[in-house]
């Protein structure tokens, strides 16, 4: 109820200021003698303003929720090595569609919800080697949607060669981790 | 498909993509001279870029698609950036002349000079973060994600281009239908109040005061541009609502302006435009006060950037630093003879505009893309206006001169919010960054020498090979009007100020609401014809209705592409129209 009332009192605010400009100037004159009522319009507007602003901040304030359950970004990385081998193993006798629903599965349950949550490891290592990390990784992420571009339009020779191209950056992450 | 080497940067790609670019360039300059606002083109060339590639020529790759559309979005941007800024000097110096006044000059090569630099500036500015923009920091880009959606759905690529190509043919015949005058009846408009005259229908029936403005411009290209904005585009349609229904009633009411014809010239041309001038640049201007904390984050990114710099950099899949530097080099340089060849400038000033210039325009362009990655708005007009205004200051009010730099400054923004949006498509769809980065830094200066010639040609199929946009015309140009208010309130003084600053007043409080960019729409549709926005306005609530009925899915599939042709084919055939005139006419 908040927000179209407020967005109204914007408009009468406008519709105020605005008429109120019209009126010509006497000659030598800036503005004509309906200025207070511009002045007011434009703090009834900025009232109207405020108050949408106040009913965006309520309602944000009581749909906030958390977006995945699985918060550490750390154990996420452990968790994708496994289903990346595997698929590396399995991608040359996989069919392009096989390759393709793979692909996006791996990239659903571990790539994006590692976005989410990534800027944990730059405050647990620090920004360098956090960047590090999250740069490395944003290869396999890119490579891992090639991967799934090019299963898509039945190249299967480059889908594999992403997905090789995946594992050696993943080995990187892995790597950048250990030391 | 048998095994060859995955497409990606091919010459089918790079030529779909550049014929592409010229025509959404020119089908685009001419929209925003009519609406005042530019139209993405990346939704466009994907869908065309599919049908092409995969439905005629049987090999298109998903990411060779996206090669086409960054080199076809790369132009068309760069288009923007000259609509934006251009025509005010074509505003001012025929304002001026009819003064009296010839003091005004400027030449097409050192625009095109300058808009070449602004291309280059623009692209080598932002490579540097794209890592930290996109990979780290994960800025959302919005139409990036949106056009990877478009480039990932593919099979139902060639269903849109179908429609696309619809559109064009039906605004086609309509426009030239229109343009015939058969549907014209005078006779009935001024007997009955209601009928077609010029490209419009009127609708008054005597009933509905002239001053209300009871007239729908017959553009089925302004319609489509409604219909893809929807919902969004509804604060364009209440601005001129509001103008027209509710405050120029009230002026009459109140006999601050008679009821005749000349009253209502009055109205719009004297009361309402200068005001809708003011609520544009209070909108712009608050537009970049809000994009404070998008300017934060850049600095931010740009601390970041120079830490991280370096890593990841064994596999590097960016433009080569030294390409970059020899890229910003050349640009500077351009800028610079650009500046030169400018009557007035000398070669100090030429220095400091190259320099100062160039400093202003990666600032500007930086916070543009850290706006556009946050937002998916881009407070270009803001930018735009405090370039000019800078400039004139720095360039003793010298306006051709700080006009060039305000062209390089557009084209530039335009570019750098571009280009990373562009990348984040590639990114979501396993592009090399370096092949997109390549073909853009190779091709899109082109888009604002085309853009160029498309205005000058506007320009001359008006009467007198002269005066073809700009108030009173079929192409009003509000952004051009609006930046001529700014130059002649610097240059000379001899302006409504009061209007100006009442209307800068409504426009920042408006730009403050959280709808972003709302200042600078009601602004628009306070300065354009209510028959404009009142087409745009049914469009609008046609997709609305269409959305609510069929839903959202149906509205991407059929009401967008068809839409675009619709704009598409109105635009190219208005600028070919236009250039025949000109060329019958010699």
């Amino acid at each position: 109820m908040l927000k179209p009332t407020a967005i109204l009192i914007l408009l009468i605010g406008v519709v105020i200021a605005a008429t109120a400009a019209m009126q010509e100037p006497a000659p030598e004159q800036t503005f004509g003698p309906s200025a207070p009522f511009m002045v007011l319009g434009v703090l009834v507007a900025i009232v109207g303003v405020a108050l949408w602003h106040g009913s965006l901040y309520q309602e944000r304030k009581g749909s906030r929720k958390t977006t995945s359950d699985r918060s550490d970004p750390f154990t996420l990385l452990r968790e994708i090595k496994s289903p990346l081998l595997s698929l590396q193993e399995t991608a040359p006798n996989q069919s392009t569609d096989q390759l393709s629903a793979a692909v996006e599965a791996l990239i659903q349950s571990y790539v994006l919800p590692f976005s989410e949550v990534r800027n944990r490891i730059v405050e647990q290592l620090g920004m360098r080697r956090g960047a590090e990390i999250l740069v490395d990784f944003a290869i396999v992420e890119r490579m891992l949607n090639r991967a799934w571009s090019a299963a898509s339009d039945e190249s299967h020779s480059e889908a594999i060669a992403s997905i090789n191209e995946a594992i050696v950056a993943f080995n990187m992450v892995s790597r950048a981790l250990d030391t | 498909m048998p095994q060859e080497q995955y497409r990606e940067l091919t010459v089918a790609a790079v030529v779909l993509g550049i014929i592409q670019g010229i025509i959404l360039n020119v089908a685009f300059v001419y929209a925003a001279l009519k609406l005042g606002f530019s139209i993405g083109g990346s939704t466009v060339a994907a869908i065309m870029g599919y049908a092409i590639l995969r439905g005629v020529m049987r090999k298109g790759t998903m990411v060779e698609n996206n090669i086409n559309q960054t080199i076809a979005s790369g132009m068309n941007t760069a288009g923007t950036g000259i609509v934006f800024t251009v025509p005010a000097l074509f505003l001012l110096q025929a304002s001026q002349a009819a003064q009296g006044n010839d003091s005004l000059q400027f030449s097409f090569l050192p625009l095109a000079i300058a808009g070449i630099a602004g291309a280059i500036l623009g692209v080598v500015v932002i490579i540097p973060l794209r890592k930290q923009m996109i990979e780290l920091d994960r800025l959302r880009f919005p139409s990036g994600v949106a056009t990877a959606t478009i480039i990932r759905a593919g099979s139902t690529g060639l269903d849109k281009a179908i429609l696309l190509g619809v559109g064009v043919l039906i605004s086609v015949i309509w426009k030239l239908l229109l343009e015939s005058g058969w549907l014209n009846s005078p006779a009935m408009v001024a007997n009955w109040g209601f009928g077609i005259q010029s490209e419009e229908l009127h609708f008054g029936f005597g009933i509905i005061p002239d001053y209300c403005a009871p007239v729908v411009y017959l553009s089925l290209m302004n319609m489509a541009a409604g219909m893809l904005a929807g919902r969004g585009g509804i604060p364009f349609f209440l601005g001129g609502a509001i103008a027209w229904w509710v405050i120029s009633p009230a002026t009459v009411g109140l006999g601050w302006a008679p009821a005749t014809e000349q009253g209502i010239a009055l109205i719009g041309g004297q009361m309402l435009r200068p005001i809708g001038i003011g609520v544009i640049i209070g909108g712009a201007l608050m537009g970049v006060v809000m994009s404070i904390p998008a300017i934060r984050a850049a600095f931010a990114t740009l601390a970041s950037a120079t830490k991280t710099a370096g890593v990841g950099g064994r596999r590097s899949d960016e433009m080569s630093m030294w390409t970059i530097a020899w890229g910003t080099g050349a640009a500077i340089l351009l800028f610079f003879l650009a500046s030169r060849m400018t009557e007035g400038v000398t070669t100090g000033q030429a220095i400091i505009s190259a320099i100062v210039g160039t400093l202003w325009l990666g600032l500007a362009a930086l916070i543009v893309a850290q706006a556009t990655g946050l937002t998916d708005i881009s407070p270009m007009s803001g930018m735009a206006l405090i370039s000019v205004t800078l400039m004139m200051f720095l360039l003793n009010k010298n306006v051709a001169a700080a006009m060039v730099v305000g062209v390089a400054v557009c084209v530039a923004i335009g570019q750098g919010a571009d280009m990373m949006q562009d990348l984040k498509t590639g990114f979501m769809i396993g592009a090399r960054p370096i092949k997109q980065q390549i073909v853009q830094f190779a091709t899109t200066w082109i888009g604002a020498i085309i853009a160029l010639v498309v205005v000058y040609i506007l320009w001359a199929g008006g009467e007198g090979d002269q005066n073809g946009f700009g108030p009173g015309t079929a192409l009003p140009a509000p952004q051009g009007g609006a930046l001529m208010g700014i130059l002649e309130a610097v240059s000379q003084g001899d302006v409504p100020i009061g209007k100006y600053v009442a209307g800068s007043a409504i426009g920042a409080v408006l730009g403050a609401a959280p709808l972003s960019g709302m200042g600078v729409l009601v602004g628009l549709a306070m300065y354009l014809p209510f028959s404009i926005t009142l087409g745009y306005g049914l469009g609008c609530f046609t997709q609305m209705i269409v959305q609510r009925i069929k839903g959202s899915t149906f509205c991407e599939e059929k009401l967008v592409p068809l839409a675009a042709g619709l704009i598409v084919g109105e635009a190219l055939t208005g600028v070919i129209l236009t250039a025949i005139k000109i060329y019958s006419n010699k």
